[in-house]
């Protein structure tokens, strides 16, 4: 391509305009015309009223426009924390519903469903057939009291039922029966951690306390149709639901969708609450609150006025509903407004939240002690019993693993929430299979090598993960077996560790038992009947590669050279894995391992190689 | 019956604080029986003499304000250990006619707004002439004096009384709140429920975790049986219809923005 003259360059540089000349479309007809046009505009300075003028070039506009922004104030800088306005004090609280997993509903004897056939389950009192009485069912105390003692909660002995008045069509009573004054449980509290996923600005441990859990009415299913029509679904009429009400104490967006992710973790650990967010058996709302940071400092001085933000159905929208309403209320607050509490509303992929109702449509609930119901008197034995049945709780489990075997945190993690936590169990079978072969179980000391232990995680997580696209297609049951049974695993892995076969052919073999060409416990046979043993080059062999590889890599060694006389400061690493995959390349690779392959070059440099050179 | 008890108090050298005065002599009366309830601290006075003469009365509190209120509030303050009777709610018919226009003296009075909002609150319809609005005002005003009155009384509710270290809670439901049913009333692991739905369940993983079993076959009795659309007004196969969009439905509209958005708007659901 030729070079543009100058001339054209500047023309386009400075007035926008391109010289149509050699352009094939216009070449018969506007060719002149622009020539002209163009000479016209460099005679004449162009100026913005100039009606014959061309057009700004668009880059420059642009930078106008940044340019004007700036000045005037209000240019949006991206704010690469957004989890802190300096400033600005957030204060979040938190009230989660969780759906129970009990066989019947509160206070009917009907069963709990999911996804059922509509209005199968219904029992009288659900519909507020005229003369029914709630007969509270006893056995929802289970979930609730262990989800109560997993937050670390209080449990009250003694607690009430009272009555929540509001009309709505899902809740054919008028009221929803929940506990208001006397809640059964009180003054608990969630430990989040940075492994939890809290805002770097809250440090290494945040406690949230739990102000009260309280058990209630869940209420009917609508599913809106076309022309302002509802379909109502009355299975969902009464199953027990539990509220749990943090204090104001969260003062960062990702914190709060932490706490929610842990709170659902830990009820679905006690058995508590099995349905998660995505399935709807958790809802979260939120108060927003905030106020500027010299008012927090002194303690006692009053939170902002507070606004709630209902239908958030997943953990990212809470964290981005919190920053989108603290942005907003800040903003309001700047310009000298006044934050009104209201209710607001948010959905996926706004950047702002909506005004659901204000003020005047609040609703008088006129809280008032069920008649019905007498007092909820809960035993001792039972709390006793019901604590003591809780099974290890997840933050123990994470601590076990990380102390026992030495596996990282995000290993453990990952390890405890793939496949609702059945992984978790696979990893176990595969470690105890692991420990039968390597006859490891009865040397078993803390202090011990967990190489095995890192070995069968690393495997667990990502080898498995590779086979299939989906985590479900594995097949994994809760039990702890997939579609690659755990015994195989270990085999293949117990050979790995002693360095029996490759990693390349462990891989193999993992492939062969996955797609069901190897037999269950036909592992060993598969390696016998391949001839899949690793067989490794002796130290000699890999000398004689070393040396034939060096051959004519003078420049490469004196790389090294000058490392080792101190003139460069960094170990040639990259140098060296070039010589080790020479090595590789060129001897016969089912026997080398690429590890002692580097360990042999790496001798042979210091001691042959690099005094060879020196002494040349 | 009294001197042991001052002996024991005497006998031991920490000072005990006596939430109570000693208990009477045992009064020959037969109508001295022992209340169930402990909200009632035991006099030295005569039950008889207690109950012959009035304290308050309904028609007393309904009575217009200022001079009369003073009064009745002072007659009802004097009866510190008032049983603990439930405020009936008033709708008697011949105090409706006592039509008083007065003001509440120094108290807030109820507002045809006010009115308005309580009647959209319980779905009922707004009255439909001004002599109507002006008789319920009247009967509003006077319940609600009726319940101050009440809520004056020392003790009754824990704001208002500032002296009174025991705040009487207001009674609920009459039930048997003694220990003995307290205990019977208890849901221990021998509930029948609780006994069976702990026997369902199993213990799960390495962390022993605790898991219901499920795949039971659901109760048949439990609830079913019974045509449960058989009331519903409009059904769409299996489901209840219900029509929203303008007002008056029921309270709907008021009730539908009062209701917590809780639910997500549309799922597409086959039936």
């Amino acid at each position: 391509m030729s070079r543009v003259s100058t001339a054209e360059l500047s023309k386009y540089l400075l007035t926008g305009s391109i010289t149509r000349r050699g352009c094939l479309h216009a070449r018969f007809s506007t060719a002149t015309t622009s020539r002209g046009f163009a000479t016209d505009a460099r005679l004449q300075p162009t100026t913005p009223t100039t009606p014959t003028a061309p057009a700004v070039p668009f880059r420059k506009q642009l930078k106008d426009q940044n340019k004007a922004l700036k000045t005037s104030g209000n240019k949006k800088k991206k704010n690469v924390d957004n989890q802190t306005v300096p400033g600005w004090e957030l204060t979040v609280g938190i009230e989660i519903h969780a759906q129970l997993n009990t066989r019947h509903k509160l206070f009917s004897p009907a069963a709990t469903s999911f996804q059922d056939s509509p209005n199968r389950h219904v029992a009288l009192f659900d519909l507020a057939v005229p003369g029914s009485q709630p007969l509270f069912q006893s056995e929802t105390l289970i979930p609730a009291v262990r989800a109560a003692l997993a937050l670390g909660c209080d449990i009250r002995a003694v607690s009430r039922f009272d009555r929540k008045h509001y009309f709505h069509w899902d809740q054919p009573s008028g009221y929803q029966i929940t506990q208001y004054y006397h809640p059964f449980a009180r003054d608990g509290r969630v430990s989040l951690y940075p492994r939890d996923g809290i805002a770097p600005a809250d440090g290494d441990r945040v406690d949230i306390e739990i102000e009260r859990v309280q058990l209630e009415q869940d209420t009917a299913k609508t599913t809106a149709m076309a022309g302002s029509v509802h379909w109502l679904d009355f299975n969902r009429v009464g199953v027990p639901l539990i509220e749990i009400i943090t204090k104001p104490q969260i003062h960062h967006p990702a914190t709060a969708a932490a706490l929610v992710r842990k709170v659902q973790m830990l009820l679905a650990a006690v058995d508590a609450c099995v349905s998660g967010m995505e399935a709807g058996g958790l809802r979260a709302d939120v108060n927003v609150s905030v106020r500027r940071a010299g008012d927090a400092v002194s303690p006692g001085s009053p939170l902002g006025t507070r606004t709630e933000i209902k239908n958030l159905s997943s953990f990212k929208a809470v964290e981005d509903a919190i920053i989108a309403e603290r942005d907003r209320q800040i903003a309001i607050l700047e310009a000298g407004g006044i934050v009104e509490g209201e209710t607001r509303g948010w959905s996926l992929g706004s950047t702002e939240t909506r005004r659901l109702r204000g003020k005047e449509g609040e609703v008088d609930y006129r809280y008032m002690p069920d008649p019905d119901l007498g007092p909820l008197v809960i035993a001792d034995d039972l709390v006793t019993r019901l604590a003591d049945s809780m099974g290890v709780l997840p933050d123990q489990e994470i601590d076990d693993l990380i102390s026992s075997y030495g596996l990282s945190t995000k290993d453990a993690m990952s390890l405890l929430t793939l496949d609702d936590g059945a992984r978790v169990q696979y990893f176990y079978n595969v470690l105890n299979a692991l420990e039968e072969r390597l006859d490891l179980a009865n040397d078993a000391s803390p202090t011990s090598d967990q190489r095995h232990a890192q070995l069968a995680a690393n495997w667990c997580l990502h080898e498995l993960g590779k086979l299939t696209e989906l985590s479900s297609d594995l097949g994994m049951t809760p039990d702890g077996e997939c579609r690659v049974p755990s015994v195989d695993l270990a085999a293949i892995l117990a050979h790995l560790h002693r360095r029996e076969i490759t990693a390349k052919v462990a891989k193999e073999l993992l492939w062969g038992v996955f797609r069901c060409e190897i037999p269950s416990g036909g592992v060993t046979q598969a390696i016998e009947s391949n001839g899949l043993w690793f067989h490794e080059l002796s130290e000699d062999e890999y000398a004689d590669l070393a040396d034939r590889v060096i051959q004519g890599e003078d420049k490469v060694l004196s790389e090294f050279l000058r490392f080792k006389q101190g003139k460069t400061k960094a170990y040639p690493q990259g140098k060296l894995m070039f010589l080790v995959g020479k090595m590789m390349r060129a001897g016969v690779e089912q026997r080398m391992d690429p590890s002692s392959a580097e360990k042999i070059m790496r001798a042979r440099l210091e001691s042959v190689y690099l005094p060879a050179l020196e002494a040349s | 019956m009294a001197t042991p008890r001052l002996t024991l108090t005497r006998a031991i050298s920490r000072p005990l604080r006596l939430p109570r005065p000693p208990p009477p002599p045992p009064s020959p009366s037969p109508l001295a029986h022992r209340r169930s309830s402990s909200t009632l601290p035991p006099t030295q006075h005569d039950p008889f003499a207690l109950l012959s003469q009035p304290t308050w009365s309904v028609r007393q509190l309904l009575e217009p304000p200022a001079p009369t209120l003073s009064a009745s509030s002072s007659s009802s303050s004097s009866s510190s250990s008032s049983p603990s009777t439930t405020p009936t709610p008033l709708k008697n018919q011949e105090h409706r006619e006592a039509n008083q226009q007065a003001k509440e003296g120094g108290e807030e009075d109820v507002t045809p707004e006010h009115l308005a909002h309580l009647l959209r609150l319980s779905a009922l319809p707004p009255p439909a002439t001004a002599q109507e609005t002006a008789s319920l005002l009247a009967t509003l005003r006077a319940q609600l004096r009726f319940v101050r009155a009440v809520q004056r009384v020392p003790g009754a509710s824990s704001s208002s009384s500032s002296s009174s270290s025991s705040s009487v809670a207001p009674l609920a439901a009459i039930r048997d709140e003694t220990a003995a049913g307290m205990r019977e009333a208890e849901i221990s692991p021998r509930t029948p429920g609780v006994r069976e739905a702990l026997a369902q369940e199993e213990v799960w993983g390495r962390c022993k975790r605790p898991r219901r079993r499920r795949g039971a076959a659901e109760d048949k009795a439990a609830g079913d049986g019974w045509d449960v659309l058989g009331m519903a007004a409009e059904k769409a196969g299996r489901y209840f219809v219900v029509r929203s969009g303008g007002s008056g439905s029921g309270g709907g509209s008021g009730s539908g923005s009062g209701k917590e958005a809780g639910e997500k708007a549309a799922e597409a659901e086959e039936s």
